[in-house]
């Protein structure tokens, strides 16, 4: 066996150019590799948090129907009750509780369906960053009566500029329409355009007010620790509140959840594309080898060398270069990874375009032990996979022939 | 030189070890399936954003008032004359068709409940020519043009608790600040793939939709449909020069959707950089075999050279040798890889089960779609052959400088 691995090894430096040739097209494959699957896990990561930060949170409180009907009188049975369950309850770092309503949102010049979400700016300090997307005016500015936050697209549709007048529609909880004028305090752009279309955000009494009940809230918005505690902390509290509707991210968005999940799945397809390229390399490559050396063959058979040993000897060289590919790969991989991970890969000049689909400009690639471990695998076995063939041909030699070639 | 003589010896060549030869090609053959594979499904999956969004949103090109572009609102609404009218038809030809809309904001109600809504008025046959819109259509039946009906989006029904035949409540705002308000029976539901405009779609006649907003017969915009981006461009110029002195202007759906252009460049520039990655490790596997070729023959070379071959003839002749043999992989590669893209092409990989809600969302069907735009196999045939090119420069490099001596006694 070590005359077999040191026969290899030495085969590999032989013919150096070739050696290196099929070396570089392993590095390559694997940093790139990595590269990709960083950027993409990046991409996820950001998302996920945008939209926790922004307004869904970890874990959401409704009123047992309203998922399903949305409708604005289905408010939280007894919020006192609520709020002395959240108490003292682990690996919680907030919770507010929100007032919402699906309404019309009119200027002069035209109207829109909007989600409008009344909030208590001292409870959504401790649960989300939303207050960073203000670009312009101020955030609810109590000095106005009836203050309205409206997102930058929405401005441009209504024709409205801060200070403007704007009528929202809705009903009221006895099923009754009412309108009022609000004064738009300022206005936000957030990273995903759909977003923006639909959402305002007035300051909680107003809409309560309107609403006709002081204490009415449709949501309850709690930020947790880590989002793996999720499901468990959701567990623990529909067991003290069992009357209402308690929901972990994942139920609550299942697009983020199947983002989360299956995000790597194009990654997986365009893997496999450069694995075959790769393996299809490697193998004629290979292959060609083998013919070259037929005579060298040959002879080690001639001399005695099982037919096993001469197949093992062609993988085990395979095998070489691509651990060493492997190696190097990784260590490219990750060192170009780690340079990007700190500073951020900045694509801001596709900015608007990746608004359109919710992602930021800055993307900071993420790398999990996982897909740095699978990578390797997957190159290790197809070069392992691409030197069968050569090997199946290598011991198909005759001895005789092939030391007279 | 004798250049035929030079030709014919490469030719030879190549055929005088067959294996060698079918090896390389057939590296080459195989490159050329995986990025044509890469690339077509990259662009089919834009051609699909692409048509899903012209077909359901704003259609090739839009005529519309010049503010109506920054503040679509009713006010901005116009009146095409007769004659005009007749001319833009006349343009249209039987490559496009032009269809009128109202498109405003209301409020929907139900018995009990009221939300936000978007009334779009439609003439149901052309919207059907558009985008088909009958085949979502889950209960009752398609409007006709002069009906004082609706049809609604099957969660807009349900967030409403209406039904089929229930009546429907809309208030809003009309021309000029009218007040618009009418009560509708429900003739049809319709589940319209894209979720967020199922959740608030309320279909009318054109003209009474027209009538509801006190409109008088005026659309909000007029959609221009074609059958190819060449001839909505070629009539968007046409219609430039009708519509010169009055208030309103053509704009092309990349004016509309700047941010759909920006995404789709996006996207491409990470595909192409994908497939850059992809050719950078072809490339070295061709190479690598190549390589092995050249050596192979160093014996061979060393002969030739002895017996008064020019060195450059011999590089000539390697060039030549390389050049057809991947002549020959990218031609097989494309021949080959035509039968395999025109199948995914009819027969679309289905996606994952959590990934198909998640493109449906975005109102696109859950398939990876394929591409057979020729574009496709003229960019990767030449791209293949341009990184040919480059590899042969080591066998050509190699002959001009092998040692011969060493070489001969091998």
């Amino acid at each position: 066996m070590r005359t077999l691995l040191l026969l290899s090894w030495k085969n590999i430096w032989r013919n150096k150019g070739r050696s290196l040739a099929l070396m570089m097209a392993i590095i390559l494959g694997i940093a790139a590799g990595l590269l990709m699957f960083g950027l993409v896990a990046g991409l996820v990561m950001q998302r996920f948090n945008g939209l926790v930060e922004n307004h869904l949170s970890h874990i959401q409180i409704h009123h047992k129907d309203y998922l399903r009907e949305q409708e604005n009188k289905m408010i939280l049975p007894n919020p006192e009750q609520i709020r002395q369950g959240l108490e003292g309850l682990p690996n919680i770092k907030g919770y507010a509780f929100r007032t919402l309503s699906f309404g019309m949102l009119a200027s002069g010049y035209n109207s829109s369906g909007v989600k409008i979400t009344g909030i208590n700016k001292a409870e959504e300090e401790g649960i989300s960053k939303f207050k960073d997307n203000i670009i312009d005016g101020e955030y609810l500015d109590e000095s106005l009566r009836n203050p309205l936050l409206i997102s930058q697209r929405n401005a441009r549709k209504l024709r409205v500029q801060l200070g403007g007048r704007v009528v929202l529609t809705f009903q009221n909880l006895e099923g009754d329409l009412t309108s009022a004028a609000f004064r738009v305090s300022g206005i936000f752009r957030t990273s995903d355009s759909n977003f923006d279309d639909l959402n305002v955000y007035v300051n909680q009494a107003d809409l309560q007010e309107l609403l006709g009940e002081n204490e009415a809230y449709h949501q309850v918005a709690i930020l947790l620790d880590s989002r793996d505690e999720a499901e468990n902390i959701a567990g623990l509290l529909s067991e003290k509140l069992p009357e209402v509707d308690i929901r972990s991210w994942s139920a609550l968005s299942p697009e983020l959840r199947i983002l989360v999940e299956q995000g790597g799945f194009i990654m997986y397809i365009f893997m496999i594309i450069i694995l075959l390229g790769l393996s299809f390399g490697i193998l004629n490559t290979m292959l060609m080898a083998v013919f070259e050396r037929v005579q060298e063959l040959g002879m080690l058979m001639a001399i005695g060398m099982t037919k096993v040993k001469v197949a093992a000897m062609i993988v085990l060289e395979t095998t070489f270069i691509a651990l060493i590919g492997g190696v190097i790969g990784v260590i490219l991989g990750l060192g170009i990874h780690s340079l990007f991970a700190e500073e951020g890969l900045d694509l801001s000049g596709f900015a608007d375009a990746l608004a359109e689909f919710g992602y930021d400009a800055i993307i900071y690639p993420l790398l999990e032990a996982k897909d740095v471990g699978i990578t390797i695998i997957m190159v290790f076995i197809t070069a392992v996979l691409a030197a069968v063939i050569p090997a199946i041909r290598a011991v198909q030699l005759n001895p005789a022939e092939a030391v007279r070639k | 030189m004798n250049w035929i003589l030079i030709f014919k010896l490469a030719w030879r060549n190549l055929w005088r070890n067959k294996r060698r030869t079918l090896i390389t090609a057939g590296s080459i053959l195989f490159a050329v399936i995986l990025a044509l594979l890469m690339d077509s499904m990259n662009l089919g999956s834009h051609e699909q954003i692409i048509s899903n969004s012209l077909r359901f949103g704003t259609g090739y090109l839009q005529i519309q008032d010049t503010a109506y572009f920054e503040t679509p609102s009713l006010d901005f609404a116009f009146d095409l004359d007769d004659h005009r009218e007749a001319a833009l038809n006349q343009l249209l030809g039987l490559h496009a068709y032009a269809v009128p809309r109202v498109e405003s904001f209301v409020l929907a109600a139900g018995e009990s409940e009221t939300r936000g809504a978007l009334v779009i008025g439609i003439i149901p046959e052309l919207e059907n020519r558009m985008n088909g819109f009958q085949n979502f259509l889950t209960e009752g039946e398609i409007l006709n043009d002069d009906d004082q009906m609706v049809m609604i989006g099957s969660g807009l029904a349900q967030r409403l608790s209406l039904s089929l035949h229930d009546t429907l409540v809309v208030i809003g705002q009309g021309y000029q600040g009218m007040q618009a308000a009418g009560k509708y029976p429900i003739k049809g539901i319709i589940s319209h793939p894209m979720e967020f405009l199922d959740n608030q779609l309320i279909y009318l006649p054109f003209e009474e939709a027209s009538w509801l907003f006190v409109m008088d017969g005026k659309a909000s915009h007029w959609l221009i449909m074609a059958d190819t981006d060449k001839n909505a461009l070629r009539v968007q110029q046409e219609i430039e020069k009708l519509l010169q002195g009055t208030e309103l202007q053509v704009l092309h759906w990349k004016d509309l959707q700047p941010d759909l252009v920006k995404a789709l460049a996006f996207d491409a520039v990470s595909g192409r950089i994908m497939q850059f990655i992809l050719y950078v490790v072809i490339a070295f596997g061709i190479f690598g075999t190549v390589l092995t070729m050249t050596l192979e023959r160093q014996k061979e070379f060393a002969i030739l050279v002895s017996l008064g071959m020019k060195r450059h003839i011999l590089a000539l002749q390697c060039f030549i040798e390389t050049i057809l043999i991947s002549i020959l992989g990218v031609g097989a590669g494309i021949v080959l890889g035509f039968p395999v893209l025109f199948y995914f092409n009819r027969n679309p990989i289905p996606l994952g089960e959590g990934l198909s809600d998640l493109v449906k969302e975005y109102g696109m069907e859950p398939f990876l779609p394929f591409s057979l735009a020729p574009t496709v196999f003229i960019f990767q045939g030449v791209t293949m052959l341009i990184l040919t090119l480059i590899i042969t420069t080591y066998p050509v490099w190699r002959s001009l400088t092998f040692p011969v001596l060493e070489n001969l006694r091998r």
